[in-house]
């Protein structure tokens, strides 16, 4: 058995799905007999300058040992986690700092052509190279992680999709007519998109969203919306809740939206699949479309308010489209192995490093006996 | 020469087929191109573009972050990017000025200041920096007032600008007055003209069959905006619609293609007499010159583009109508049928498409093929592009300017660093120890 250290960023006040993914993992690999820990790292966005300082901070930590226990791996999830050094590292990477690579460019991304920004992307492009490339092993949540990854960095890895925390407790119940959104309010997540497809959908249907704001102004331009389109009785932020009120959520939902832009992963495609729920998406949303198949168990559309609206009508207008995609989800979903089954292959390649390391010790024995 | 194209690309990277049809100037441009210049053994080239990594054209492609870590591991001679205002090329906006090299501009005004992250560039302030070393950085977080969305950011930003319109070299001179490459430079404001090149094949076409008196073909290549003057033609083709037999190809972009049949609509034309063909690009074009004997171009812009359509038509040797504006005024009168734009404007294109029709219409289809040849032939464009690129290359003043921008580039990354290091001194829970700390991991890293 051994001793593992699970590397964590954390924006305070925020929570997100690295947070459901380090605190799955960390009951899986003590449910299989490891020492298990987790150190977590705040992480500041602005100024973009104090990512270097930050970056140093996770590479300048000593995590080889802690009270005479030897750490025997360490397992590195975001930017700037992975900074972190040590002589046996996996890499189970949620996402790279976005802003420099893919979104680099466009409006999610704050680097401007000012020099010192041009600057400060080339050095931390080089560190994340240099600091991936010295991982014994690295893998991705999604395809699309890992491709970026190989696109931008040169670096190859597996694709190990995380399974549902709450896998097992998903349910389907009557559905009502209301549309689902799930996850952090911020633009990226373009929740305004369904806020604003409501003009264009039957006036019955309701918008219900959990998740809390972690962008400054973004819920005063939802309120705007709102106001503006006069939707104050369609539309209700319901924040954060338990997990037993979100799997109700889901179950009783007419379908979910999640079409943020390029997403990495998305743990909600999947719950509203484990909840035999239909997902909207958009065709720009990246990880999501891993899973979701249009017409099949999803709609994929423009991302625009029209085209979504337009979906959302669908799903009340054509008898049986929603159950038949909620169902074809469910049964995707369990081809996909992100169940509770998919951990063990996970735990497999995370701590490959140590059965290198085994691996090799036995050679070395073997030799010299 | 080893060179890294920075452009939209003509082929989907991925699986080398050919994309959907695109209007980007770029795109068409580099599938041109680029097999003549790899016919140049002294030269290699890879191509960077927005998107992921793979081959295009049987060459190298990388997404365009990446063009500064390849070029730091094995530099380029020279970085050639196409910049048009097009909604596929907001990328190259930004990127052409990360890394100034030689910039071909395909369009000089631009519908918008550009994608956000250079909504609020601060670049009238780097430019400063740039000349002058004493200046001071853009403050953090201000605000930037931008100019007209003429490409005067990047214009500025590039060593060495190409114009693929005569009149935007012309225009460059008198509004932006010269890059950052001007102090080094013995011209006051050197900047080039380099046209699209059109197709080898076009010019080897079947002659057109001039039997007079049959059903005329006219290919049109305009929007249905009022500046395009599609309106005109189509007022024009119902004035001459009793008497002459004629069918229309109307190639007009995507996003226009309802404009266009509302307009069919009001001119009454729309039974059988016009095809709307909505997918503008070279390729589509050329199919539709294969079964026409006469072009019309009516558009017309004061700096915008007509090429390489015209050129496509000078080529394949029909009679080709223009609207004398902007670009348009620059082709030589002898070989192109000019309209003046105007209240006469439909009875003149009547006047043009009649005496066409019946052989009264003076032509001389060699002879535009051979200024065709001569301007826009695909072979004559790379070896003017080969030669100054070589040229450029070899010159003191452009490598004067590259040392110059390598050496700003060196000091904002040192000023980036001392920003770093006066945050670190503000927060006192941060100093040292782990100021040393700080400085190992720079060291290691190269920050």
């Amino acid at each position: 058995m051994a001793n593992i250290l699970l590397l964590g960023v954390k924006v305070p006040f925020t929570t997100g799905g690295q947070e459901v993914l380090l605190a799955s993992l960390h009951r899986e690999l003590s449910s299989r007999g490891h020492l298990v820990d987790t150190v977590e790292l705040p992480l500041t966005v602005q100024p973009k300058e104090r990512y270097l300082i930050e970056a140093a901070q996770w590479r300048s930590l000593d995590l080889t040992e802690f009270g005479g226990e030897k750490v025997d791996l360490v397992i590195a999830t975001k930017f700037p986690s992975y900074y972190a050094k040590h002589p046996k590292k996996s890499v189970w990477l949620v996402h790279q700092h976005r802003a420099i690579y893919d979104l680099y460019g466009g409006r999610y991304s704050d680097f401007s052509d000012d020099p010192r920004d041009e600057q400060l992307r080339a050095k931390l492009v080089e560190g994340d190279k240099v600091v991936l490339s010295e991982a014994q092993y690295v893998a991705g949540i999604s395809r699309n992680v890992i491709h970026r990854l190989e696109a931008f960095n040169g670096v190859k890895g597996d694709v190990l999709y995380p399974p549902l925390s709450l896998a097992g407790r998903y349910y389907s119940d009557t559905s009502e007519p209301y549309i689902l959104s799930v996850g952090r309010i911020c633009s990226i997540k373009r929740v305004d998109l369904m806020l604003k497809a409501l003009p264009f959908i039957h006036s019955f249907v309701k918008l219900k969203i959990v998740g809390k704001a972690d962008e400054p102004g973004v819920l005063d331009y939802l309120h705007n919306e709102i106001d503006k389109h006069h939707l104050w009785d369609r539309v209700e932020f319901v924040g954060r809740v338990s997990d037993e009120e979100l799997l109700s959520l889901y179950a009783r939902s007419l379908g979910v939206y999640y079409a943020p832009h390029d997403e990495d992963y998305g743990y909600v495609t999947l719950e509203a699949m484990a909840s035999s729920k239909p997902v909207i998406t958009a065709t720009d949303s990246g990880g999501v479309l891993e899973f979701v198949a249009h017409e099949e168990n999803g709609l994929i559309v423009e991302p625009t308010s029209e085209k979504i609206g337009l979906a959302v009508n669908r799903l009340v207008e054509e008898d049986g489209l929603a159950d038949r995609l909620g169902m074809a989800g469910r049964e995707r979903l369990t081809e996909l192995g992100v169940e509770q089954s998919g951990w063990d292959s996970i735990v497999d390649g995370l701590l490959s490093p140590l059965q290198e390391d085994s691996a090799s010790t036995s050679k070395k024995a073997a030799s010299s006996s | 020469m080893r060179i890294a194209w920075i452009s939209n690309l003509p082929e989907n990277v991925r699986s080398a087929s050919r994309r959907k049809a695109t209007d980007s100037l770029a795109a068409y441009t580099t599938g041109v191109l680029i097999p003549h210049l790899m016919k140049w053994d002294d030269i290699s080239i890879e191509l960077f573009h927005r998107g992921e990594a793979g081959t295009c054209l049987d060459l190298p492609v990388f997404p365009y972050q990446r063009l500064r870590e390849r070029h730091a591991q094995h530099p380029y001679d020279i970085c050639l990017y196409q910049v048009e205002d097009h909604p596929e090329s907001q990328w190259a906006r930004i990127a052409c000025t990360l890394m100034p090299g030689i910039t071909w501009f395909h369009d000089l005004y631009f519908a918008s200041h550009g994608p956000e992250p250079i909504l609020n560039s601060a670049w009238q302030v780097t430019k400063e920096r740039f000349l002058n070393g004493s200046a001071s950085w853009a403050e953090r977080g201000g605000e930037f007032e931008q100019v007209a969305p003429i490409a005067a950011r990047e214009a500025t930003f590039c060593l060495l600008p190409l114009f693929s319109v005569e009149r935007d070299a012309l225009e460059y001179r008198r509004a932006i007055g010269g890059s950052l490459a001007a102090p080094f430079c013995s011209e006051k404001s050197p900047a080039y003209f380099l046209p699209l090149p059109v197709r080898d094949e076009l010019f080897s076409a079947a002659p057109r069959d001039d039997e007079v008196g049959k059903r005329l073909r006219i290919a049109l290549h305009s929007g249905a905006r009022i500046e395009q003057r599609s309106h005109q033609v189509l007022q024009a083709l119902r004035v001459v619609q009793p008497a002459l037999d004629f069918e229309v190809h109307w190639v007009v972009s995507p996003d226009e293609k309802s404009r266009a049949e509302a307009l069919l609509e009001e001119f009454d034309l729309r039974e059988g007499a016009v095809t709307l063909e909505s997918e503008l690009s070279p390729t589509v074009w050329a199919a539709v010159l294969e079964k026409s004997d006469v072009a019309i171009h009516p558009r017309f812009y004061v700096f915008g583009h007509v090429q390489p359509y015209v050129g496509m038509s000078l080529a394949r040797g029909v009679p080709v109508i223009v609207t004398r504006f902007g670009a348009s005024e620059e082709l030589p009168a002898e070989l192109v049928y000019q309209i003046e734009p105007g209240v006469e404007e439909p009875k003149q294109i009547a006047q043009v498409l009649t005496a066409i029709s019946s052989g009264d219409a003076p032509h001389n289809a060699v002879r535009g093929q051979e200024y065709a040849r001569e301007m826009y032939h695909e072979g004559a464009i790379a070896t003017q592009l080969v030669s100054l690129l070589k040229s450029t290359i070899g010159s003191g003043e452009y490598q004067n300017a590259c040392s110059a921008w390598n050496a700003f580039e060196k000091s904002a990354s040192e000023d980036l660093m001392k920003e770093v290091s006066e945050m670190l001194h503000a927060e006192p829970t941060l100093q040292a120890p782990f100021e040393s700390e700080f400085q190992k991991v720079c060291n290691e890293f190269g920050w």
